[in-house]
């Protein structure tokens, strides 16, 4: 009777959840779900939309193999990564830390910080090509400016020596095309700061204060009460990083178009371009089952590899 | 209960929702008992004005069996992919605007109509009114999928002012590939003395219609006569390309590609910036507010085997998949013919290929032409089209190693042997 009726409550609350769901739901099935199964098919297809579909098994992906420009653009995306994400999460962690104090107009802070994140794409992609710019750009602008050197040159002297004298081209070269697009990225921390923030207000202060009185210094209470109290947080924030450079499109679409010399050709620009400027929706479809079979290995890597450092309250 | 309710929202919600989603759409194709003619194409708002306001009026009035149906697309690649999804969806238009850009990949999947037959059965129709070698920009595999409606080709313009500054006699029919050098070197100038060149003699516009007329006039080429080979090694065409790259890399005539201060070529010309530009004549839309000195327009330098340039179009093109061919047709021959070559001239948009407007002094005399307007014209005798293989994605993929050469990071001769390898490979393949 009694074991009835928890069943009873846990029905309706099932049924009441997937109510609550079910505008996404609804808008899954409809939209991204077929479109899913049929990317699917597609992929073992040579399709140009405008001839039928050729069945070709596994032609494309026996094709990516051998096309060098899908290592070129993994290598990039893999690049971007392995930079992007550390210095990302050390700088949303550092700013959240900071914020986090209690100073007056905090608010006003973290407002600031956090507003470069949920300003449009383009218009900052936009800003950050201006910054860019080899000749007039902010960041050269500031490189090149002269400041006063004490000297020894038969006595002392003062000479102006520019801090670069000869600084990156960025956007318009190779080497640094990445890099500058590393830079760019940390313009948005402000989207994991917030989760951050979120994760050490969550923190109560008797840990702390208990740390305190067990003689923690400022170093092991970040370390012994933050860190592992934060680590589902970090967890989090590592998945959707990981995730999110993998997915890299709009500001190479806009700034470089992939260029120069593919240097900032991403794997998801790479596969856009197949799809819509080559026509190829056979092999992007393909390549876009790589990456999710990419993106999934690594996100259960990481779930297997959680339990070791992540410790839930 | 709630079962029942919940299966209900589900039917209400969700079964609607996809079977509206499922529907084909379907394309009207007659409006009052007139056929609709649905014509695609990229329009900027001066041209659709002129569209609404004169074009399609005067057509539907002279044509009262037809209304034409307007569907305008922004973008650049927004505008292939809409059409090729309008083309998927089976609601394809009918007629379709198109460029020496992406003419060549609709040629080559068989999406067009052949114009042969409809011609020689209508008499009223000459190909002779239009340039030939624009009219061949629209052939394929000895079918004429299209007529051109506008052209250009790529001349030298130059600003009068900055050469008489610099005391260099304007550019004629005897410069070579020398005098135009030494020309673009006094033109080159740091004009503050400040050790940044401030003003150049030329600007490399390094796209794929305008760098071949470089190979070209050094005698080398980029495909063979058949498109079977990529002749980029041939040591001709590097040598051509090489006299071009230098320009900017080694005698510092023109700008490098962060030279130019963000600005395009055009927008240097106006500001003065550069003495020279490579230009078509669709640049005097650019040039119509007025520039502040006298500028004109030369033929190309020639080269060591002789002159060479190319040439752009606009034009439009009959999909095989229209239900109504003969009144498309009516429509395309209105669009290239006389009434949309004065179109053209309404709105200064470079030359009409239709040959008796465009050499009338409507538009050589027009007020935004300079005194050698007609020079634009002489040099379709020798211009060509850039050619294109059927494999456009691995030839516009090898394209990328130029990009190097380009900015320096490459050399010549081994960005023009790895594109011509990466080239040959891929016209011997299949195309994917």
């Amino acid at each position: 009777m009694k074991k009835e009726k928890t069943s009873k409550l846990q029905r309706m609350e099932a049924i009441q959840g997937f109510l609550f769901i079910s505008p996404w739901i609804v808008g899954f099935l409809v939209f991204a779900a077929g479109p899913v199964i049929a990317s699917l098919c597609i992929s073992f297809c040579k399709w140009d939309i405008l001839t039928p579909a050729k069945f070709v098994g596994f032609g494309n992906y026996a094709k990516m193999m051998e096309d060098p420009l899908i290592r070129k653009s993994l290598v990039n995306t893999l690049y971007y990564a392995a930079f992007a994400i550390p210095l990302g999460m050390v700088g949303a962690l550092s700013t959240a830390l900071l914020l986090n104090q209690k100073l007056k107009g905090m608010r006003i802070f973290r407002t600031l910080f956090y507003v470069p994140s949920v300003t449009a794409g383009v218009a900052t992609i936009l800003l950050w090509s201006f910054i860019f710019n080899p000749e007039l750009g902010l960041l050269n602008r500031a490189l090149r400016h002269q400041i006063p050197w004490i000297t020894w040159v038969h006595g002392f002297a003062v000479s102006h020596i520019p801090i670069v004298a000869d600084p990156p081209k960025w956007l318009g070269d190779p080497h640094w095309a990445m890099p500058a697009l590393i830079i760019m990225a940390l313009w948005g921390v402000g989207g994991g700061m917030i989760i951050y923030l979120a994760g050490l207000q969550g923190i109560p202060d008797e840990l702390y204060e208990a740390a305190l009185l067990d003689g923690a210094g400022n170093v092991q209470k970040f370390r012994y009460v933050t860190i592992p109290l934060l680590s589902p947080t970090i967890f989090f924030n590592l998945i959707m990083s990981i995730i999110g450079a993998f997915q890299v499109f709009q500001t190479a679409f806009i700034m470089t178009q992939g260029g120069p010399m593919n240097a900032t050709l991403f794997y998801v620009l790479y596969l856009f371009q197949n799809a819509f400027m080559y026509f190829r929706m056979g092999y992007a479809s393909a390549m876009a089952w790589l990456l999710f079979i990419i993106i999934m290995t690594l996100t259960l890597l990481q779930f297997k590899l959680a339990h070791k450092w992540v410790h839930y309250q | 209960m709630r079962k029942a309710l919940t299966y209900l929202i589900i039917l209400v919600v969700a079964v609607p929702l996809v079977w509206w989603v499922m529907q084909p759409k379907v394309r009207e194709e007659y409006d009052h008992g007139r056929v609709v003619i649905e014509w695609y194409n990229y329009a900027t708002p001066e041209f659709l004005e002129l569209y609404d306001k004169y074009l399609i009026p005067e057509f539907e009035r002279t044509h009262p069996n037809i209304k034409i149906r307007l569907n305008v697309s922004m973008g650049d690649t927004g505008y292939d992919a809409k059409l090729l999804t309008l083309v998927a969806g089976k609601i394809a238009p009918d007629i379709v605007h198109m460029t020496q850009q992406n003419f060549p990949f609709y040629a080559s999947k068989g999406l067009l109509m052949d114009l042969n037959p409809i011609i020689a059965r209508d008499r009223g129709f000459n190909v002779n009114d239009y340039f030939e070698q624009v009219l061949d920009g629209l052939r394929y595999q000895d079918k004429l999928l299209g007529l051109p409606s506008d052209f250009s080709t790529i001349a030298l313009v130059y600003n009068k002012k900055l050469f008489d500054e610099a005391g260099v006699p304007y550019p004629d029919e005897t410069w070579d590939w020398k005098t135009f050098l030494a020309a673009a070197k006094k033109l080159t100038r740091d004009t503050d003395h400040d050790g940044t060149i401030d003003q150049f003699g030329f600007v490399n516009i390094n796209s794929y219609n305008r760098w071949p007329a470089w190979v070209w006039a050094n005698g080398g080429d980029i495909l063979s006569k058949d498109a079977k080979k990529c002749l980029m090694d041939d040591p001709k065409s590097i040598a051509g390309l090489q006299f071009y790259v230098d320009l900017s890399l080694k005698e510092h005539v023109a700008p490098t590609a962060t030279q130019n201060l963000g600005q395009s070529f055009e927008e240097m010309f106006i500001a003065q910036r550069t003495a020279m530009i490579p230009d078509s004549r669709y640049a005097y839309k650019m040039f119509s507010k007025g520039l502040e000195f006298p500028w004109d327009v030369a033929h190309m330098p020639k080269g060591p085997a002789g002159r060479a340039t190319t040439f752009i179009w606009g034009g439009n093109c009959i999909l095989k998949t229209t239900k109504h061919p003969r009144e498309a047709w009516e429509f395309l021959k209105f669009l290239s013919g006389k009434e949309g070559a004065l179109l053209n001239v309404k709105a200064g948009n470079a030359f009409p290929a239709y040959k008796k407007v465009a050499m009338s002094d409507q538009v050589l005399k027009s007020p935004l032409s300079p005194p050698s307007d007609r020079i634009f014209l002489e040099a379709i005798e020798y211009g060509r089209q850039a050619p294109f293989p059927p494999q456009f994605t691995e030839f516009n993929q090898a394209m990328t190693v130029f990009e190097g050469a380009w900015l320096g990071f490459v050399p010549v001769d081994q960005a023009c042997r790895e594109f011509a390898r990466d080239v040959n490979a891929a016209i011997g393949g299949e195309v994917w």
